[in-house]
C-alpha cells in the first residue's frame, strides 16, 4: 500500500529560523536563547527540518563537541529533538536522528548522545529502540524542575 | 515664392556641413560630439536658430533641461519660419509628455515643409497618442506615398483605418502590399504571421464573419500562432450556426489545454446544452474522466447544479482538495457564496466531513493516511466558511484550532489576521500576520501582508522598517524611494489612507498624487508601442494594449486613490485653513489657546528638525505641505477627476467626483452674482 503522506528532510536558514523557534517553544519544556538560535545556523548538518506533507512540523538540532585532548572522542550531542504531537508515530523523530547517526559516519565521529528525564519512560524506551544505550545517571540535571530532575545520558556508538 | 534661405539660417559651406554632421550624430545619440560642432558653430553664428535649437534639445538630453528649454526657444525666436526649430520643440514637449504643445508644434513644422517623413512620422505617433486617429490616417496616408516599399507604413495606415472602424479601407491596404509581394515570405517571418492574422481580425470585425472562417481556412497553414487559428475557428463556425464542426474544434482545444474554462463554456454552446442541465451534467462527467487533473471539468458543474446534486458534486471537489492539502479550496468555491443555499450547503458538507476526522493519527474511519494534515486543512476550510457568512467569533475559534494543532502553519495565522481585521481589532491582526511572516523570512508576499496590516493599525515606522527588508534602500535604509520608483501602487495607497486616519493630510496628498504618477506614466509610456508594434507587425496585442490605456483611469486602484484624494481636497475646499485652525481653538480658554499654539510650533520645529531625514530624494516638499496649503483644492481635485470622465471605461455611478461638479456650479453662482452686485 502507498503512502499517502510525504516526509522530507530540509536544511534550516536564516528565513526559517523561526520555524525552529516556534516546533522548540511549543513543545518543549525549556527555553533556549536568542544566540543558542543564532548558533543553530552554523552547526551545518546537524540541524534539520521535518516536513509532513509540506508542512514543517518537527525539529532536531545538535552540536558538535570536540575534546581538548586527543584521548577522548569527539561526541555529537542531540540538543533538542522535538515533533509536534499530532504528527508523531509516523517515525518522523526516527528518521530526524537516523540523519544525525548517517552525518556521525561521516564525519568520523564515534558517539552520539543527549539527555533524558529519568520519569520519561516513553523517551527512554524510544531511544533504547534506536539502538541507545543507557548510561550513566546525573542527578539534578534538570535544575529549573521544582524538585530538580535526574537525567540519563543515552549513547549510541558509531561503528 | 522666394526660396532664398533667410539671412539668420544662412551657414557657409564649412559650418553647414557640420551642422549636417549634428544631425547625423543627434540621430545616433553622439551628443558630446554634436555639442562640441554647436558650439563651433554658435561662436561665429550665436543667432543661428537651428544650431540653438538642436544644442538646446541635446541638453535636454544631458538632464540640463531648463536650459535647454531656453535655448530651443531662443533658437525659435531667431528663425520662426524654420522647421527644424520647430521640429525640436515638438520634440521636447513629447520628452516632457505635453503632447497637446506638440501637436502644434509638428503643425507649424510642416508649414514650412510638408512632405518632410520625419516629421510627419513622428506626428503620427502623437496623434495616435492622442487617438486623433482621422489626423493620423492624413499624416500616414502621405508617408505612404512618398515610401511605399517599406511594410511598417502600410501597417501604420491600416491601424489608423482600423481605430476609425474603416475596416473596408484597412483591409484593402493589407491586401495591397501582400499582392506587391513577388514572392511569398517564409512562416517564420513573424512580421508576417501577425499581420495576416490581423487582417483576418479586421475581416471578422467588419461583420463578415462568413469571409473571415473562408480567410482563416486559406491562411491556417500559412501562420504561427495555431492556437488562435483554432481559437478563431470555433468561434466563426459557433456564430455562423455550424455547430458540428465548431464541436470538433472545441474538442481539438480542450485537448490542448483542459484547463481552460473559455473552451468548456464553448463546448457547451456548440452542444446547444447551456440550458440543459442533465445534458451538461453528463457532459461533464465524461470530460472529468478524460481529464483528471483538470479543475474546470468539477468546478463548472458546481455553478449550475443545484439541492441534492450540488451536494453530492461539492462534496466530492471539496473534500478531494482537503485530502491533498490544497490551501486554495476555499478560494475556489468562494464565488458560490453569492447564493445562500449553496453556502449553507458547502458548511453543512464539510462540517459533516471534519466530524469523521480525528486531530492525529490514529483511529481514522476514512481510509486516508494523511490525518493529521486533512484535519488541519478542513478547520481552515471551516475558519473561512465561517469568516466568509460573517460569523467571525466561530471562524477565529476554529482559526485558533488549526494554530493549537499546528503552530508551524504560515496561512493559519494569515487567516487568524484576516478575521481580526474583519472583527475591527486591527492591532491584535497586524500582530498575527507578522507571526506568519516571521516563519518564513524570504516570503515577500508576507512581508507585503504585514507591512498593510501594519499600516492598517497606523504604525507607520514599523511598517517602513519591515518593507524595507524587501527594497533597495537610501542611506536610512528606508525603502520607501524603491517602493515608489517601482511603481508599488499597494503601498502607495495604503500609505496615504494611513496618513489620512493619522491626520497627516499633506503627506497623505503626496501619496495620492505619487499613485497618480504612476498612472500617468503607465499611459505616457504606451507611446513607444505606437512604433515598435508598427515594425514588428504585432497589431493584435497592440489594439489590445491601445484598449487597456483607454481604461487605465477607471482600474479599481486609481479609483480609489482618486476618491481618496479628491475628498481630502473637497473637504480642504470646504473647511479653508483658517476656518480649520480657528474651529480647534474654538472653545478654549486664552492660556488654553497659547498652549495649542504653542504645541503646534513645537511639533512644527520638531518635524521640520526631521525634514532632511524623510527627504526623498531631492524632494522640497517631504511633508506635502505644500500640497496641504493648495490655493487651488477644486482645481486640484478636478485633476484626478478628468482622467476617469475621458476614460472609455468611466461609470456614471461614481458620485463622488460630481461633488467637484456641483461645488464649481455654486463658486460660478457667486461670482456672477458679485459681479452683479
Amino acid at each position: 500500500m502507498v503512502a499517502k503522506y510525504s516526509i522530507v528532510l530540509d536544511d534550516l536558514t536564516p528565513n526559517n529560523l523561526g520555524i525552529l523557534r516556534k516546533i522548540n517553544t511549543v513543545v518543549l519544556p525549556t527555553s533556549y536563547s536568542d544566540a543558542w538560535y543564532k548558533e543553530s545556523l552554523t552547526v551545518g548538518e546537524l540541524v534539520k527540518l521535518a516536513y509532513f506533507n509540506e508542512i514543517p512540523i518537527g525539529a532536531i538540532r545538535c552540536s558538535l563537541e570536540t575534546p581538548p585532548s586527543h584521548k577522548e572522542n569527539t561526541k555529537i550531542y542531540i540538543m533538542t529533538l522535538a515533533v509536534l504531537s499530532p504528527y508523531r508515530n509516523y517515525g518522523i523523530g526516527r528518521k530526524l536522528v537516523e540523519h544525525i547517526l548517517e552525518q556521525a559516519k561521516i564525519m568520523f565521529v564515534k558517539e552520539v548522545y543527549c539527555h533524558v528525564w529519568v520519569e520519561n519512560e516513553d523517551a527512554l524506551a524510544w531511544y533504547e529502540r534506536l539502538g541507545f544505550a543507557k548510561g550513566e545517571l546525573i542527578k539534578g540535571y534538570y535544575r529549573k524542575m521544582e524538585p530538580a530532575g535526574d537525567a540519563y545520558i543515552l549513547r549510541k556508538a558509531i561503528e | 515664392m522666394s526660396t532664398q534661405i533667410p539671412k539668420s539660417r544662412y551657414l557657409p559651406p564649412k559650418e553647414a556641413s557640420n551642422f549636417r554632421s549634428i544631425l547625423k550624430l543627434y540621430e545616433q545619440r553622439e551628443y558630446k560630439k554634436a555639442l562640441k560642432l554647436a558650439d563651433g558653430i554658435l561662436k561665429k553664428y550665436p543667432e543661428h536658430g537651428e544650431t540653438l535649437a538642436m544644442k538646446g534639445l541635446m541638453l535636454c538630453f544631458q538632464k540640463k533641461k531648463e536650459e535647454g528649454h531656453e535655448l530651443i526657444k531662443k533658437g525659435l525666436r531667431c528663425d520662426l519660419t524654420s522647421f527644424i526649430c520647430w521640429h525640436v520643440y515638438g520634440l521636447f514637449y513629447r520628452t516632457e509628455h505635453n503632447y497637446e504643445e506638440a501637436v502644434k508644434c509638428y503643425t507649424h513644422a510642416l508649414k514650412y515643409d510638408p512632405e518632410n517623413t520625419n516629421i510627419l512620422r513622428d506626428l503620427g505617433l502623437l496623434q495616435f497618442q492622442m487617438r486623433n486617429y482621422e489626423g493620423a490616417v492624413n499624416s500616414r496616408k502621405t508617408i505612404l506615398q512618398q515610401r511605399p516599399n517599406v511594410r511598417q507604413n502600410w501597417t501604420a495606415l491600416a491601424a489608423g483605418y482600423y481605430m476609425l472602424k474603416n475596416y473596408t479601407m484597412a483591409e484593402s491596404i493589407l491586401t495591397k502590399y501582400e499582392e506587391s509581394l513577388k514572392q511569398p515570405l517564409p512562416k517564420e517571418d513573424t512580421e508576417n504571421s501577425e499581420l495576416i492574422l490581423y487582417k483576418n481580425v479586421i475581416i471578422y470585425e467588419s461583420g463578415d464573419v462568413k469571409r473571415a472562417l473562408e480567410h482563416l481556412d486559406s491562411i491556417s497553414d500559412k501562420v504561427l500562432d495555431k492556437v488562435s487559428v483554432l481559437e478563431y475557428r470555433a468561434k466563426y463556425l459557433l456564430e455562423l450556426g455550424r455547430n458540428t464542426e465548431a464541436i470538433k474544434v472545441f474538442r481539438l482545444l480542450l485537448n490542448r489545454n483542459p484547463d481552460y474554462t473559455k473552451y468548456y463554456y464553448g463546448l457547451e454552446r456548440a452542444l446547444a446544452i447551456e440550458d440543459d442541465i442533465e445534458k451538461k451534467k453528463e457532459l461533464y462527467k465524461n470530460l472529468a474522466e478524460k481529464y483528471t487533473r483538470s479543475d474546470p471539468a468539477k468546478r463548472i458543474p458546481l455553478d449550475f447544479l443545484q439541492g441534492a446534486d450540488f451536494k453530492v458534486a461539492c462534496k466530492d471537489y471539496i473534500i478531494n482538495y482537503l485530502e491533498r492539502g490544497v490551501p486554495s479550496a476555499f478560494v475556489n468555491v468562494k464565488p458560490l457564496y453569492k447564493d445562500a443555499d449553496k453556502a449553507k450547503i458547502i458548511g453543512e458538507v464539510v462540517t459533516e466531513f471534519f466530524c469523521t476526522l480525528t486531530p492525529t493519527k490514529g483511529a481514522i474511519i476514512s481510509s486516508d493516511e494523511s490525518g493529521p494534515t486533512t484535519y488541519l486543512w478542513t478547520i481552515y476550510f471551516l475558519a473561512l466558511h465561517h469568516s466568509k457568512i460573517g460569523d467571525h467569533d466561530k471562524a477565529l475559534e476554529l482559526i485558533d484550532m488549526a494554530i493549537q494543532h499546528t503552530p508551524t502553519l504560515v496561512e493559519a495565522h494569515m487567516v487568524k489576521a484576516k478575521v481580526l481585521k474583519s472583527k475591527g481589532d486591527l492591532l491584535a491582526a497586524s500582530d498575527s500576520m507578522n507571526a506568519a511572516r516571521e516563519l518564513d523570512l524570504q516570503d515577500r508576499f508576507l512581508n507585503t501582508k504585514a507591512a498593510k496590516y501594519l499600516m492598517r493599525a497606523g504604525k507607520s515606522e514599523e511598517a517602513i522598517a519591515v518593507v524595507s527588508l524587501f527594497t533597495v534602500n537610501d542611506a536610512k535604509g528606508k525603502g520607501v524611494s524603491d517602493l515608489h520608483e517601482m511603481q508599488a501602487i499597494w503601498f502607495l495607497i495604503e500609505q496615504a489612507e494611513m496618513y489620512l486616519k493619522l491626520g497627516k493630510v499633506g503627506l497623505a496628498l503626496k501619496r495620492f498624487q505619487a499613485v497618480k504618477k504612476v498612472f500617468e506614466d503607465w499611459w505616457n509610456v504606451q507611446f513607444d508601442f505606437h512604433q515598435y508594434a508598427t515594425r514588428r507587425g504585432t497589431m493584435r496585442a497592440y489594439t489590445d494594449l491601445l484598449k487597456w490605456e483607454d481604461e487605465l483611469f477607471c482600474e479599481p486602484a486609481y479609483l480609489r486613490a482618486a476618491e481618496g484624494a479628491i475628498k481630502t481636497y473637497l473637504s480642504l475646499y470646504d473647511t479653508p485653513k483658517s476656518v480649520r485652525v480657528a474651529a480647534e481653538l474654538d472653545g478654549l480658554s486664552e492660556e488654553e489657546r497659547k498652549k495649542a499654539l504653542k504645541k503646534a510650533k513645537r511639533e512644527r520645529a520638531k518635524e521640520n528638525k526631521h525634514a532632511e531625514s524623510a527627504k526623498i530624494g531631492d524632494d522640497d516638499d517631504p511633508f506635502g505641505r505644500q500640497l496641504e496649503n493648495t490655493n487651488t483644492p477644486l482645481e486640484d481635485a478636478e485633476a484626478f477627476w478628468k482622467p476617469i470622465v475621458n476614460s472609455t471605461a468611466y461609470d456614471q455611478s461614481l458620485s463622488w467626483g460630481q461633488e467637484i461638479e456641483k461645488r464649481k456650479a455654486v463658486a460660478a453662482a457667486n461670482n456672477t452674482s458679485n459681479d452683479k452686485s
